[in-house]
């Protein structure tokens, strides 16, 4: 039981922060039908970001940086957007591909000026780096503070696009382009603010698992796959999937490390097969025309 | 009295709650222009998509030959000879003009899995003559996609004609054509495909080239057949003067 | 292919596809002509430059085979793979690990390592292009992670994340000329044949599906399974690119699968030309010796990839080859010009159609 509570507690947390950072994803797949193969390089700004706020101090200031930290990529996300991805909504696959791809080895050496090639490490503060016991086993609190974010980021998500006439504005700004400039609505605008949500989503994420990782280069080219098979399983656009998928991908990695150790890291790509061979366009997702 | 090429009996395709087509029956004989006709949003499209295998049928028969046809892959409906020519234009973008009649060529032969020989070569010479018959000749060496809107039209009937089908389905042929195009595509459709023995199934607006070219035409109104027969009784009919050239559709209607 | 469907026509006109065949007899004489000189300028730079220029210069020939058999998915059918790496990397560890276990020779791993990438992407294959267009893509990318994570987990069948490295290939191949010759020939004929596929009903077909996959499908052609033949030949000889990676490097590690490493051939078409056959060997030539100078200067080289990419795809995506013959088109547009103009106006030159 002990044993049980604290995998799946690792678990939640896991593909808590993978939600997160999947669901910035997602969103700007729904709203603008690109895929930004630059998302994980947000997210690994927003944990260098982090350490260079935070510094060596811990207490109240580990809470503005992860603000900060967010807020920060997301200017940075309309600098990426302005610049960039504005001019490859609508194109072909491969010109949107290409193109962010070219964003993320730009992003990746500005990152390798910036904060070099070590690895970096952040403290929580006290308050939350401790444990606590529940039936037998010792649980980080932190976890429950990435589990609490992936969580009111879903519920955010899921109030906005579902309950507001933004989100409908959304998710038709795919469907109906035409009818939503016609209501008058500014379709660039919306793609803007949409990216720019997407980039601090990832920063975010990136920010606030800073205290159990290292952070260093790379995890932007390895947190940028998981996340795609993470949409990849939820279906492009469905935010209900993504934290499905999320989850799928948590538990295929725990259940991999307990199971096979040496065949762990492959498990979570035999669950997008099994799921792609059932339904090829994801649990959630459209077929492409 | 031949045997009828294409029979369409009870069709019916849902889409939720509403029914696009709706127990439609016809026949095709051989050799004729038939015209389906209606106004915008009758069911011609879904009509057409479920004759050539693109859509599914939610119950009813076709039969193609005496073979049925209905519920199978577009590719394999085509292989049995009922070809269609889309209502958009969809011409290959980045072939040439000869390029994309050769590849209709290579895939009624079967060689397209061919990467040994040189047939390619052999049909872009087959394509010219073709090309020539649709006039389009002079244009063999042209990016298909640089075309004007007609040439790609006649373009596609080139391409159709290639495969050598039995039963053409045009979808608007004339669609979004000045007059001057219309005639030639109207003039095009009899000569070259039904004076290759081809039948035609065509839905047009232009009510000019449905009674001008049609052996037979075909009434469809809210998915359901209101009259089937000649130009001349269904121009007379009460209910296609009523709900149809009533709406004054029958000169100005648009594309659907 | 880099274009959107709804300004098809405009973009044909400003971007010639060369994968269409070229009319004039004269250009069809100049090609092989410049494709001898092209090769003989190789085999003279192989045998004259240093040995570490040469052995640049045959890493950028082995990866010229890379690129254009990845670009016979991308640039004729229209299908990106960010897989690739996968074909890449089974070649190179086929040699690597048949000299590692004592299981295959040299010359035996060399066979059998473009047959096993085939059946390899006759498995892939199936399971991708049950997708399309991005769907595809992500996939592909997909495959090709859980490829380099297992190359790097089962250290005790794979040499883990250091990968293998050693003696795998004969002595005489050691020798810096010999390899670079070898490297050349098997490059030489592996893109002859590629040539002849896109040279042949299947190419022409190809090209069809890739322009319009529905259209080609009502004209009562298997799409699927043309597409998993074009995977499959680009499988097989994206295997034999990885074989003369180990003639290279005499190595072989888990990178070579992984998903940038299957966008390499992807970046070299496009800098190329994709809409080219002979693009992406051009590209891989630009890329690979930017690479390995910029390399000497500055760190900064995936800034300038960067740079460099976003530039061609956003401006120019036909790439090197469509910029280069539209700068040629333009300059025989002005000589026809002067021509009609010196002696008879109103007579223009119509047989060029398919130059923009």
């Amino acid at each position: 039981m002990a044993q049980f509570l604290t995998e799946a507690m690792g678990t939640l947390s896991d593909a808590g922060s993978l939600f997160v950072v999947a669901a910035g994803l997602t969103l700007v797949f729904g709203a603008m039908r690109v895929i930004n193969l630059a998302h994980g390089s947000f997210y690994m700004y927003g944990a260098f970001l982090m350490t260079t706020f935070v510094g060596t101090s811990s207490g109240l200031r580990f809470w503005w940086s992860i603000l900060l930290a967010a807020l920060v990529v997301g200017a940075l996300g309309l600098v990426v957007q302005l610049g960039v991805v504005r001019f490859v909504v609508g194109k072909e696959p491969l010109t949107q591909l290409v193109a962010t791809f070219a964003v993320f080895y730009i992003l990746a050496d500005i990152g390798l000026h910036i904060w070099g090639d070590g690895a970096r490490t952040v403290m929580a503060p006290l308050a939350v780096s401790s444990s606590f016991t529940l039936a037998g086993a010792y649980l980080p609190v932190y976890d429950l503070v990435i589990i609490g974010c992936a969580v009111l980021v879903g519920l955010a998500l899921w109030l906005v696009l579902g309950h507001t006439s933004l989100g409908w504005m959304i998710r038709a700004a795919v469907d109906d382009p035409e009818i939503l400039q016609s209501g008058g609505v500014n379709l660039r605008r919306l793609h803007l603010g949409v990216f720019t949500a997407g980039a601090l989503l990832a920063a975010l994420a990136g920010a606030i698992v800073t205290p159990q990782i290292s952070v260093a280069p790379g995890m932007d080219q390895s947190i940028i796959v998981t996340s795609l098979l993470v949409v990849v399983i939820g279906g492009l656009g469905s935010v209900v999937g993504t934290a499905l998928a999320a989850l799928i991908i948590g538990i295929a990695d725990t259940v991999g490390t307990l199971v096979a150790p040496n065949w762990a890291a492959t498990f979570m790509y035999f669950a997008v097969i099994l799921v792609l061979v059932v339904r090829p366009w994801g649990l959630f997702g459209t077929p492409e025309r | 009295m031949s045997q009828p090429l294409l029979v369409v009996e009870g069709l019916v395709r849902d889409f939720g709650s509403f029914r696009a087509v709706d127990h439609v029956d016809f026949e095709v004989l051989p050799g004729t222009i038939h015209a389906v006709i209606g106004p915008n949003g009758a069911g011609k499209s879904t009509l057409f998509k479920l004759i050539t295998g693109s859509l599914k049928p939610t119950s009813g028969h076709v039969t193609l030959s005496g073979e049925s046809i209905e519920g199978k892959r577009a590719h394999a409906v085509a292989r049995r000879g009922l070809v269609q020519v889309f209502q958009l234009s969809s011409v290959y973008s980045r072939l040439t003009v000869a390029e994309s009649v050769a590849a209709s060529i290579v895939s009624r032969r079967r060689r397209t899995l061919d990467v040994v020989t040189n047939f390619h070569r052999t049909a872009l010479r087959e394509a010219t003559a073709i090309l020539d018959q649709v006039g389009l000749a002079e244009r063999a060496s042209t990016i298909a996609g640089t075309l004007s809107h007609g040439e790609q039209r006649a373009l596609e009937i080139a391409m159709a004609l290639a495969i050598e089908p039995t039963v053409l389905m045009l979808d608007e042929p004339t669609a979004g054509m000045s007059p001057a195009e219309t005639r030639a595509t109207a003039d095009l459709i009899v000569s070259e495909v039904r004076g290759r023995g081809i039948t035609v199934v065509l839905s047009e607006h232009d009510m000019d080239v449905v009674f001008g070219i049609s052996d037979h035409v075909t009434v469809l109104h809210q998915g359901q057949v209101i009259a089937d027969g000649t130009p001349e009784a269904v121009r007379s009919h009460d209910q296609v003067m009523a709900i149809y050239l009533g709406h004054g559709a029958a000169k100005d209607g648009g594309a659907s | 292919m880099a274009l959107s469907m709804n300004d098809q026509p405009r973009a044909a006109l400003t971007t010639t596809d060369h994968t269409a065949p070229r009319a004039t007899p004269a250009r069809r004489a100049l090609r092989p002509m410049a494709i001898v000189v092209g090769l003989i300028v190789l085999v003279v730079l192989g045998m004259t430059l240093s040995p570490s220029n040469a052995l640049e210069l045959q890493y950028a020939t082995s990866l010229a085979l890379f690129a254009v058999a990845t670009n016979l998915m991308l640039g004729f059918g229209g299908l990106v793979s960010f897989g690739q790496g996968v074909f890449y990397g089974v070649g190179a560890y086929t040699v690597a690990l048949g000299w590692m276990h004592h299981s295959l020779s040299f010359g035996e791993a060399m066979v059998v390592a473009p047959f096993l990438g085939a059946a390899i992407a006759v498995v892939l294959g199936a399971l991708a292009l049950r997708t399309r267009r991005l769907y595809f893509a992500l996939l592909t990318l997909t495959l090709s992670q859980l490829a380099y994570v297992i190359a790097e987990n089962q250290a005790n069948f794979t040499g883990g994340t250091n990968g293998v490295f050693g003696s795998m290939v004969p002595t005489w191949l050691l020798d810096p000329r010999n390899s670079f010759l070898f490297t050349l020939a098997l490059v030489a004929v592996s893109i002859a044949i590629l040539w002849k596929v896109t040279r042949s009903p299947f190419g022409l077909v190809l090209r069809a599906i890739r322009d319009n996959r529905s259209r080609v499908e009502a004209l009562g052609v298997n799409v699927f399974a043309h597409e998993l033949a074009a995977f499959v030949v680009s499988g097989f000889f994206c295997s034999v690119a990885g074989t003369l990676f180990v003639v290279y490097s005499q190595s072989s590690y888990p990178e070579l699968l992984n998903w940038t490493s299957s966008g390499v051939p992807i970046f070299m078409a496009v800098i190329g030309g994709m809409y080219s056959f002979l693009g992406p060997v051009l590209g891989a030539f630009v890329y690979e010796f930017a690479n390995h100078f910029l390399i000497q200067y500055t760190q900064d080289w995936q800034l300038v990839l960067g740079v460099v990419l976003l530039v061609i795809v956003l401006l120019r995506p036909d790439g090197l080859a469509g910029a280069g013959s539209a700068v040629a088109a333009r300059v025989r547009h002005l000589r026809t010009v002067r021509a009609t103009h010196d002696e008879r106006p109103g007579v223009a030159e119509t047989g060029e159609g398919d130059a923009s």
